[in-house]
């Protein structure tokens, strides 16, 4: 029990101070938003249907650790209407990054649900299903229902991309942000976060891909319980209490009601053959060894093909058409962004944080600057190969459409 | 020994060569090589903020010295990094490099490039038993016209050849400055034993201060 608390205290001591740096990230030097980043965004685009289909969404790095959207030509048309001036401006969705997550791709999932708000504003036919199941509801209650609807889609469509990478990345920022001890508040715009991982956790068990991160090597036998567990501790020792801005009635209905209408709704977005299925769990399984080797995965060999051509080899030296059956087996396939950002979680859980455990939490003299500058080159590394195989993907992807 | 075709696709094929993204193995792997495509980081060389590399400093101001040195760009898949004539750049391989502990490799140009000028590398071709990374490339335009380079285009190639295994490999070499590289890389010469000699040595007959350990 002290041991827990203990391990919650310390846990609440670090997001204490990273809220306190994220404070500061204004004075951060940042630079202009890295391509990878474009062509991550581009391809959640691709998702959303032809008719409500947008060609581009703005990145705008931000100072503040809140990854927002907004749609930037409201803000000219508010500035211009009091001066009456004629505004037509096309819509210009636009997604906030927050600086110090630039280079670190495995927290742009939080983007693809950024990405799902610029959807779900288009999407007039949900818009009228949920108005149709509100009768009952009062116009304040309304508002906060389908605010927290919109969140909900979000999620979902989120989810139904990345699958369990959003829910290892949703935690971690729910973690991360809830340091005020907010994870299981509902606010009048967002259903609490706990509130949330259960619908992404259910959405998985749906797709039958909870087990992928069941399976990881922590002591713990589900990384969202242990995340779950551990913002649990935090609220307790912030002595916060839940509260819910709607009457408990209501929160069921969200729950019961919304989700399955919205659920249906992301399904005709993103369709079944678009989604990752547990048969493409083993393939990224071996994408996550070759990551623990420190080697790209923007592309990956057919193992089966390579163990057929390796007999060609048997007898030495080997004619022209059996080296075209090798050369066949060693090219390799592009592996899709949404497998890089999965393998890239799941290699974070097997391989990078039990190290950071033994390194933080171990009792050696090592001064904690030198286990911190450690740690942070561990996270550089895997961020930069990363970085490079959504190049060498899209590059890839480019060359085989034309 | 050069690596034949048929050696090149068995060591792949054991893995004992790594070259990845191999986007297209019938065209890239050659009869004792496998062209290498660009990458998207390149570095400008920018002069106009200083005189020399003055090694009287602190390390950590020669790495800033070095930084101001060169100037990074991006170029998005499918978009041109034009090379005016006469200008150098560093570039990088789209594909990450592996070499096992009995294999070295050594990087050329494609006589394609070539022909109108283009050089991948001025001196820096061996690649070491052992390497792990993307590579480096010192691109040089010699032709009379600028070249519009765009990224996943093959314009080098790495032949390998034998050798006995070697006692270190170079990833585990205490002065591997450039290895597990995934982009362009500047020059690390700081990092060479030798300026903490010439500095100790400056340091003596002028009194500098010596900042190396």
């Amino acid at each position: 029990m002290w041991d827990r608390l203990a391990t919650a205290r310390r846990l609440s001591d670090i997001f204490k101070s990273i809220d306190n740096l994220h404070s500061q990230l204004q004075f951060v030097y940042g630079i202009w938003v890295r391509p990878e980043a474009h062509v991550f965004v581009k391809n959640v685009l691709e998702f959303i249907p032809p008719d409500r289909h947008l060609e581009k969404v703005n990145i705008i790095l931000s100072n503040e650790y809140s990854f927002l959207e907004s749609d930037l030509s409201s803000y000219v048309e508010a500035v211009l209407g009091p001066v009456n001036v004629q505004t037509d401006f096309q819509k210009s969705p636009s997604v906030f990054l927050p600086k110090i997550e630039r280079d670190n791709p495995l927290n742009w999932a939080i983007l693809v649900h950024e990405c799902g708000h610029a959807d779900f504003q288009g999407n007039s036919h949900l818009l009228d299903q949920l108005e149709a199941i509100l009768p009952q509801a009062d116009a304040p209650s309304k508002k906060i229902l389908q605010r927290c609807a919109e969140e909900i889609y979000c999620d979902l469509f989120a989810t139904q991309i990345l699958e369990p990478a959003y829910l290892a990345s949703f935690a971690t920022f729910a973690l991360v942000v809830a340091g005020g001890g907010g994870s299981e508040i509902s606010s009048e715009t967002h259903p609490a976060d706990v509130v949330r991982i259960a619908i992404i956790q259910e959405a998985l068990e749906k797709s039958n891909l909870k087990v992928v991160l069941a399976e990881s090597r922590l002591d713990s036998n589900d990384i969202s319980s242990l995340f779950y567990n551990a913002l649990e501790e935090r609220v307790k020792l912030e002595r916060q209490y839940i509260r819910l801005p709607l009457e408990q009635p209501l929160q069921q209905f969200i729950l019961q009601e919304f989700v399955d209408v919205i659920y249906e709704q992301v399904d005709q977005t993103i369709s079944l053959s678009q989604q990752l299925t547990i048969k493409d769990f083993a393939r990224i399984d071996g994408l996550v060894k070759r990551l623990s080797k420190g080697i790209l995965i923007g592309s990956y060999q057919n193992p089966q093909l390579i163990e057929s051509a390796k007999g060609n080899f048997s007898e030495g030296r080997i004619d022209s058409q059996k080296i075209n059956e090798a050369k066949n087996a060693v090219q390799e396939s592009r592996v899709l962004l949404w497998e890089i950002v999965n393998a890239g979680w799941l290699h974070k859980i097997e391989h990078i944080y039990p190290r950071a455990f033994t390194l933080f939490f171990d009792s050696d003299a090592k001064p904690l600057e030198e286990k911190i500058k450690s740690w942070g080159k561990e996270l550089e590394e895997i961020d930069r190969l990363l970085l490079k195989s959504i190049e060498s993907s899209e590059i890839q992807r480019l060359m085989e459409e034309v | 020994m050069v690596l034949s075709d048929w050696e090149i696709v068995q060591a792949l094929l054991k893995e004992e060569i790594i070259v990845t993204p191999l986007m297209n193995a019938k065209k890239q792997i050659g009869s004792s090589s496998i062209d290498v495509r660009l990458g998207t980081e390149f570095k400008l060389i920018r002069t106009v903020k200083q005189t020399h590399f003055d090694l009287s400093v602190p390390i950590e101001q020669i790495k800033e010295q070095v930084r101001e040195y060169t100037e990074i760009v991006h170029v998005e898949p499918m978009q041109p990094f034009i090379l005016h004539p006469g200008e150098f750049c560093l570039g990088s391989t789209l594909e990450y490099i592996v070499l096992p502990n009995n294999i070295a490799g050594r990087l050329e140009e494609r006589s394609t490039w070539g022909r109108v000028g283009l050089q991948v590398h001025s001196t820096a071709g061996l690649i070491d038993p052992g390497f792990h990374g993307t590579l480096t490339f010192e691109l040089h335009n010699m032709g009379k016209l600028p070249l519009p380079l765009y990224p996943g285009v093959r314009v080098a190639q790495i032949s390998f050849h034998w050798c006995q295994p070697v006692s270190e490999i170079y990833v585990d070499k205490s002065g591997a400055k450039y290895a597990r590289s995934t982009g362009t890389k500047d020059t690390m010469f700081y990092e060479d034993y030798e300026y903490n000699q010439i500095q100790k040595f400056l340091s003596k007959k002028y009194g500098y201060q010596s900042y190396f350990s």
